[in-house]
């Protein structure tokens, strides 16, 4: 491909200097001998008529145009007419029939185009044209047509070594890529030689590309993972009950509680559906304005009795007006789930709050529970499926009420960040406002 | 009550009609849309159940025929498609309740049965007082008396007690009060509203739970007289 590309390129550039040089000579020859040739037609057609006007047509002919001269000469070579006097020591030839010698102008030397024609008496007219202006403009061409012609040289060279250099970086890309598809290894890279050309640009979004594909394929892989391994139990564990209770009397008691542990089976795969289709952004459509400060407070007046039970206080600090835009029953959920969570890992007699602070830019949320806390090196894990610190194995749930809680955020685009409440958890949710 | 089942599959059907007839109702069972949408159309029921994806004709396109020609009898869609937009469509579509499979039995007898209740009971004629024992709930005045004393509620258990007594008799489950009281969809992570039933009782002096009943592992009953 390369080297097409480069053969082309050389070929129009070699026609190219080509024409211009033909075009140039012919151009400068023909019209010159043409010109002569008719002045020498001239001279003829006058000689056969009558002699003796020859000699004044020269001289007119001499007198008007600064750019012919005749030397009109009998056959021993005497001058007649004419102001070539005497015929120019050094004469060269250009072409078949046509000679070149430079002559004394005002200007000084210049170089005229010569023809001599013998009549049948023997006598000899030299006609001669400068062709000093078109020689000239013929070096310029000639000169143009080098500058073009290196020009389109070094134009072929930079292309054959542009597109060596592309073509076998592609060709490189396109290599990598099917070892990727053939071996199904994500963890390849492209290479990237430079940093300053566009290939480089695209090798390094590609790898972009293929960093975030493996992330993906990674989340999947260790998701499934995590399910078959998180419902294993329980489903053993249903086993084992129902095996139990082959070849006795079954109470309803036993089918109520075989019913539960389905339940809680089932009730696990509704999360996880629930939360691949919030992340899927599927229910876009039901996003509106919502005031959080409502949803708050029915979160509140929801749990505030389970508080109570354990002693708890839920102190609430709403601000008026925080509109932001969204889907009511997914806050809910989301804030339902962080304060269930306060209340599960946070000691009798404590007190949770529930802050709430707006500004230009955002809305925040601020859940303070007076619990163990998140320790640093858990703050990213605990938003993966099925993930459970090791505060949270004794207490129930299925490990996904925080990834739940992620995904609604992320569908809000809302940020949620955990941090050291001293003593406790904080547990902050920023919103854009909705204008 | 007499009900139809518009329902493909099988097992679901037979399950289900087993357990409405063990629970005194009579039940009529259609396989496809146009066998369920003729039925509909030509007998008289109290409730209809209804699969949303169904050959030859699809559930909400059942509905909405239904509704077109002014039939107004209660239904109760059955989906496997679970998301609030799929309800919401569902609902809007003319249905009247939504529940999502798989669901325990008990979960759709009691809707079932809220919306037969519905059906005999329109809110046109609904009573601004609701009685059971010696219980009785002033809707208007939102006073509620035990036995001529006054209770003091606060709104959300006076909303709580009053779909309960609205639907006494019967069995309500946590997730239609939670849907009923509290108007969110969600779910809810640990027994929240074991805590407000049990608040509830305490203020109504329900000692031993013999006002308001629990159904276990379904939900909680008001019965007519206790």
């Amino acid at each position: 491909m390369a080297l097409l590309f480069t053969v082309l390129l050389a070929v129009s550039a070699g026609i190219l200097f080509y024409s211009l040089v033909d075009f140039g000579k012919q151009d400068f020859l023909g019209a010159t001998e043409a010109a002569i040739d008719t002045e020498i037609r001239m001279i003829s057609s006058l000689k056969t008529s009558q002699t003796e006007s020859v000699v004044p047509y020269i001289e007119q002919r001499t007198k008007d145009d600064q750019i012919v001269r005749f030397r009109y000469e009998s056959e021993n070579g005497k001058l007649i007419a004419g102001t070539i006097d005497p015929m120019p020591q050094k004469v060269d030839k250009i072409a078949e029939g046509i000679l070149r010698f430079d002559l004394d102008t005002k200007r000084g030397q210049e170089t005229f185009a010569a023809k001599i024609h013998t009549f049948q008496d023997g006598s000899r007219i030299v006609v001669a044209r400068n062709i000093h202006e078109i020689i000239a403009n013929y070096e310029r061409l000639k000169q143009l047509s080098w500058l073009i012609m290196s020009l389109m040289s070094a134009v072929v060279l930079a292309s054959f070594g542009i597109s060596h250099f592309v073509v076998s970086r592609i060709n490189r890309i396109a290599a990598t890529a099917q070892n990727i598809v053939e071996t199904g290894d994500l963890s390849q890279r492209l290479a990237i030689d430079s940093r300053w050309d566009d290939l480089s640009n695209l090798a390094e979004v590609l790898n972009g590309f293929l960093t975030k594909i493996e992330d993906l394929m990674n989340g999947v892989r260790e998701i499934s993972n995590n399910i078959a391994h998180d419902l294993r139990t329980p489903l053993s564990g249903l086993r084992s009950d129902i095996e139990s209770m082959k070849g006795r009397a079954v109470s309803n008691g036993d089918v109520d509680r075989l019913l539960a542990e389905a339940d809680r089976i089932l009730a696990i795969f509704h999360a996880l559906l629930r939360i691949t289709n919030i992340e899927k952004g599927k229910r876009s459509q039901s996003m509106r304005d919502v005031d959080l400060g409502k949803i708050l407070g029915d979160v509140v007046d929801l749990y505030e009795p389970v508080a109570e039970e354990k002693g708890m206080k839920i102190n609430i600090n709403a601000v008026s007006n925080a509109k932001i835009r969204g889907d009511s029953d997914l806050l809910f959920q989301l804030f339902t789930n962080l304060i269930d969570n306060a209340i599960k890992f946070s000691p009798e007699g404590s007190i949770i709050r529930l802050h709430t602070s707006k500004s230009r830019e955002c809305i925040t949320v601020a859940i303070e529970d007076q619990g163990p806390g998140v320790p640093d090196e858990e703050k990213e894990k605990v938003f993966k499926h099925f993930y459970r610190g090791d505060a949270s194995r004794s207490t129930p749930g299925n490990g996904l009420g925080l990834s739940l809680v992620r995904a609604v955020a992320e569908h809000h685009q809302a940020h949620i960040s955990l941090e050291n409440a001293d003593p406790g958890l904080r547990v902050r949710v920023t919103f854009q406002p909705y204008q | 009550m007499k009900l139809l089942i518009i329902e493909d599959d099988s097992k679901i059907r037979a399950y289900v009609e087993k357990g409405l007839n063990e629970a005194g109702h009579t039940v009529d069972l259609a396989e496809d849309g146009e066998k369920g949408l003729h039925l509909a159309s030509t007998e008289k029921y109290d409730a209809l159940i209804v699969d949303r994806m169904l050959p030859k004709l699809d559930g909400l396109s059942i509905i909405k025929t239904l509704r077109g020609t002014g039939n107004l009898t209660g239904v109760l869609i059955l989906s496997s498609l679970g998301d609030v937009d799929d309800r919401v469509t569902g609902l809007r579509s003319g249905g009247d309740d939504y529940l999502v499979k798989p669901f325990a039995f008990i979960e759709l007898l009691a809707r079932v049965e809220a919306l037969g209740k519905r059906a005999t009971s329109p809110s046109s004629v609904q009573s601004t007082i609701l009685k059971a024992g010696n219980l009785e709930m002033d809707l208007l005045a939102r006073k509620v008396r035990r036995g001529g004393k006054i209770i003091e509620l606060q709104a959300r258990e006076f909303r709580l007690l009053e779909y309960l007594l609205k639907f006494k008799g019967q069995l309500v489950t946590r997730t239609m009060l939670l849907e009923g009281v509290w108007d969110y969809h969600f779910d809810p992570q640990t027994s929240v509203i074991d805590v407000h039933i049990s608040r509830l009782r305490k203020k109504l002096g329900d000692s031993n739970n013999t006002l308001i009943k629990t159904v276990r592992g379904a939900g909680y009953i008001i019965e007519d007289s206790f």
